[in-house]
C-alpha cells in the first residue's frame, strides 16, 4: 500500500501498535503559510485533527479553506510543517500521498470517454504499478465501493451522463477505493439540492464510522457543517478566527463580523445548531398587518 | 466487448467487502473496466490486411493479381510455388509496392497514435500533430537541412533528427502561445498551434524560395507523399516508430488518469508533469518520423482516433492501440486512392486526408461544443 505510511507505522509499532496509531493525530498543521504570489492566502495555520475525527473548515469565500485542503493533499507548496500520521510528507511521491489522503474535489473534471467503472478504478492508481494493470483485488475494491454507494445500475454508464447527486457518489466511490485513511471534502454539497446534500453527508459519516476515516471538509453550509463535524475551524482571509465545537464557534457576532451576514442561530434540540439567514432590507417588523389575512384564508 | 469478467462473489469475504451490504439485498455489481476490445482488434486487423493486399495487388503497372498472390505465397516458409512473374514484375512488387505499403502503415500508425496521445495529454479533442505545429516544425527543420545541402552526408540522420527537434519545438511553441493567452480551453491551444504552424510554414517557404534547386524535391514532400525509395525509408522509420509507440502504449492507463486533469491526477498518485512530458516527447518523435518519411499529412491524428472512440469507447486503453491499427489501415488505403484515382499520375496523400479530415474536424468541433472554446 503506502510506502511512507506503512513503513513508518511498522517501524514504530514494535510496542503497543494500537495505542500509538489511535492516539497520534491523523493530520497536523504547524504554522502553515501559503502565498501564491499575491499575498498570503493561509497564515500561520495550526491544527491537529485526531484520527477518526471530522473537522469542518468554515469561512467566507477566499478564507483559505480549499488551500488548507490543498496542503493536506500535497498539491500546494507551503511554509511551516505538516504531518500525516507519524510521517513527514515533505518528500512523498504522488503515489504515497494518494494512498494516505483521498480528495473529493469541489468541481471534479469529468473525462468524456470513461464509464463509471473506469472512473472509480482511477482511484486505485496508487495501488497499481505504473505500467501495470489492475488485479482482481482492485476490481473487488471497485465493486465493493459501488455496492456500498448504491451504484449498481451505473457500472457501464458514461460519467458524462450522470446527474449532480449521482456524480457526487461516484466521485466518493473513487475516493473510497484509494483506501486512504484521510478523506478530504471540498464543498461536498455545493452542487446538490438539500436532500441530496443531506444524503451524501450521512453517507460520508457512516463510512467514516465504518472505516475509521478522518474527515476534513471545507463547507459553506453552516448548519450542515455543525450537524456533521465534531469540530469546526472558522477562517477569514487566511487567518484562524476560532476553533472548537460548532455551537461555540458559530456565534451571531462572529458570523456578522466575518461573513457580513445577519443570521439567527437556533438550537436543533439535539445539541446541534441551525443557522438561518435573516433578511435585512425588510421594511419593518410590521409584517403582522398581513398575517391575519393569510390565516383567514387558510382557515376558511 | 467484455474481455474480462469478474466473478461475482458477493459472499466471498474480500477485505474490502466488510462494509455492510447496503441493506438492499442486491448482489455486488460486476465491474468490467474498458480494455482493448477483441472486436476492435479483429476489425482493425482484417481492415489492415485487406488494405495491404489491395495495396500490393493494385498499381500503375499491370501485374496479374493471381500471380502476385502466388508470388506472395511463395515467400511463406515451406511453400514453393512459381508465380510466373518476370524479374521486372518481381521488382515492382518487392521493391516498390510492398515497401510502400509497409511505409504507409508505419506513417499512419505514427500519425494516428500521436494524435490520440496529444489529445490525451492536452485533454483536447482537436489536438493533432498537424494542427499543433509539430508537423510544421518538423517540416521547417527538415527543409533547412535539405536546403543547407546536408542531404548528402547527413541524409540518414540529419533530416529525421532535425525533424524531431523541429516537432518538439513546434509543439512547445504552440503550448506557450496557447498558455500565454490565459485561455485554459481547448481553443487556445489549437489557435496557438495554427499561429505557430503559419509562422513555421512561412519560414519554410522563405527557405525554399532562396534555394530554388531544392524546391521541387521539397514541394512534393510538403503535400505529403509516400516515397518509393524502397526499404531504406522503412528501415529508417521503423526504429523511432517502435520506440515512440511503445512508450505511448505503455502510458495508456496513465492517459486515462490524466483525463481528470493534472491536479486530480496528482491526488490519485500520478506524477502528472513527468508523464505528460514523456508522452509529448514520444508523440513528437513519432510525428517527426512520419514527417521525415512522408511529408506533411494532416488530419490523420483526428480522423482515426475519433472514429475509434465512436466505435469502441473513449478509454485510452482502447483508443491508443486501436488508433495504431486503424491508422495503419487508413494510411495504406489513402495511399491506394492517391495513386489509383488519377493513374498513372498520383495525388498527394495530404490532399486526400484533408478532403476527408477537414469535414471530420468540423464534425468533432460540433460534437464537442460543450467542451471546446471557453
Amino acid at each position: 500500500m503506502s510506502h511512507g505510511l506503512a513503513s513508518h507505522r511498522t517501524s514504530s509499532s514494535v510496542g503497543p501498535t494500537t495505542t500509538t496509531t489511535s492516539t497520534a493525530p491523523a493530520v497536523v498543521f504547524e504554522r502553515v503559510t501559503v502565498d501564491y504570489g499575491d499575498g498570503p492566502v493561509l497564515v500561520d495555520f495550526d491544527l491537529e485533527v485526531a484520527a477518526g475525527e471530522w473537522v469542518g473548515l468554515l469561512g467566507p469565500n477566499g478564507a483559505g479553506k480549499s488551500t488548507a485542503l490543498g496542503v493536506v493533499s500535497g498539491l500546494v507548496t507551503h511554509e511551516g510543517s505538516t504531518r500525516i500520521g507519524d510521517a513527514d510528507p515533505g518528500r512523498w511521491r504522488p503515489r504515497q500521498w494518494a494512498s494516505a489522503v483521498a480528495l473529493v474535489p469541489q468541481r471534479p473534471i469529468i473525462p468524456p470517454g470513461l464509464t463509471v467503472t473506469d472512473y472509480v478504478l482511477l482511484g486505485r492508481t496508487a495501488h497499481i504499478p505504473t505500467f501495470g494493470i489492475e488485479t482482481t483485488t482492485d476490481l473487488d475494491a471497485v465493486a465493493a465501493a459501488m455496492e456500498r454507494l448504491d451504484l449498481h445500475d451505473f457500472t457501464d454508464r458514461p460519467v458524462l451522463a450522470l446527474s449532480g447527486g449521482e456524480l457526487q457518489r461516484v466521485v466518493l466511490a473513487r475516493a473510497l477505493v484509494q483506501e486512504a485513511s484521510i478523506l478530504l471534502l471540498d464543498e461536498p454539497t455545493s452542487a446538490l439540492d438539500i436532500g441530496h446534500g443531506q444524503h451524501v453527508l450521512e453517507l460520508i459519516d457512516a463510512l467514516r464510522i465504518e472505516r475509521g476515516l478522518t474527515v476534513l471538509s471545507a463547507m459553506h453550509d453552516l448548519t450542515l457543517a455543525s450537524q456533521f463535524a465534531d469540530r469546526v475551524v472558522l477562517l477569514d482571509q487566511g487567518r484562524t478566527v476560532a476553533t472548537g465545537a460548532p455551537r461555540d464557534v458559530l456565534t451571531q457576532q462572529r458570523l456578522a463580523r466575518h461573513y457580513d451576514a445577519d443570521v439567527q442561530i437556533l438550537d436543533d434540540g439535539e445539541g446541534g445548531i441551525i443557522v438561518v439567514p435573516v433578511r435585512r432590507d425588510r421594511p419593518t417588523r410590521a409584517g403582522s398587518s398581513t398575517r391575519p389575512t393569510t390565516t383567514d384564508r387558510s382557515t376558511r | 466487448m467484455s474481455v474480462h469478467q469478474v466473478p461475482n462473489e458477493a459472499s466471498g469475504p474480500t477485505p474490502a467487502s466488510t462494509s455492510r451490504s447496503a441493506g438492499r439485498g442486491r448482489p455486488r455489481p460486476v465491474v468490467t473496466p474498458s480494455r482493448l476490445p477483441t472486436a476492435g482488434l479483429v476489425v482493425g486487423g482484417v481492415l489492415l490486411v485487406l488494405m495491404a493486399l489491395a495495396g500490393v495487388l493494385l498499381g500503375a503497372a499491370d501485374l496479374s493479381p493471381t500471380a502476385v498472390l502466388v508470388e506472395l505465397a511463395d515467400r511463406i516458409p515451406g511453400v514453393q510455388v512459381d508465380s510466373g512473374l518476370d524479374e521486372v514484375a518481381r521488382n515492382i512488387l518487392w521493391e516498390l509496392r510492398l515497401p510502400r505499403v509497409v511505409l504507409g502503415a508505419l506513417v499512419g500508425a505514427c500519425l494516428a497514435t500521436s494524435g490520440a496521445a496529444y489529445q490525451g495529454v492536452f485533454r483536447n479533442p482537436l489536438a493533432d500533430p498537424w494542427l499543433l505545429g509539430a508537423a510544421a516544425g518538423a517540416g521547417l527543420a527538415a527543409t533547412a537541412v535539405v536546403a543547407s545541402g546536408g542531404s548528402g552526408a547527413l541524409a540518414g540522420i540529419g533530416v529525421p533528427a532535425a525533424a524531431f527537434v523541429g516537432a518538439l519545438g513546434g509543439v512547445a511553441m504552440a503550448w506557450f502561445v496557447g498558455r500565454s493567452t490565459g485561455g485554459r480551453g481547448t481553443a487556445a491551444l489549437i489557435l496557438g498551434g495554427v499561429a505557430v504552424s503559419a509562422f513555421l510554414t512561412a519560414g519554410q517557404t522563405w527557405l525554399l524560395q532562396r534555394n530554388a534547386e531544392t524546391i521541387r524535391e521539397v514541394y512534393g514532400w510538403i503535400l505529403g507523399r509516400l516515397s518509393t525509395s524502397g526499404w531504406s525509408d522503412v528501415g529508417m522509420l521503423a526504429i523511432p516508430t517502435v520506440l515512440s509507440l511503445s512508450v505511448i502504449l505503455f502510458h495508456r492507463r496513465i492517459l486515462d488518469v490524466l483525463s481528470v486533469g493534472e491536479a486530480e491526477a496528482a491526488t490519485l498518485g500520478v506524477d502528472a508533469v513527468r508523464s505528460r512530458v514523456v508522452v509529448v516527447v514520444a508523440a513528437s518523435l513519432a510525428t517527426a518520423g512520419a514527417v521525415a518519411a512522408s511529408g506533411l499529412i494532416g488530419f490523420v491524428g483526428i480522423v482515426v482516433p475519433h472514429t475509434v472512440r465512436l466505435m469502441f469507447g473513449g478509454s485510452y486503453r482502447a483508443v491508443l492501440p486501436l488508433s495504431m491499427l486503424f491508422g495503419a489501415a487508413f494510411m495504406v488505403g489513402t495511399d491506394l486512392v492517391a495513386r489509383t484515382v488519377v493513374a498513372p499520375a498520383e495525388l498527394p496523400i495530404g490532399v486526400i486526408t484533408a478532403f476527408v479530415g477537414a469535414p471530420f474536424f468540423a464534425f468533432v468541433l460540433r460534437r464537442g461544443r460543450g467542451s471546446v472554446g471557453a
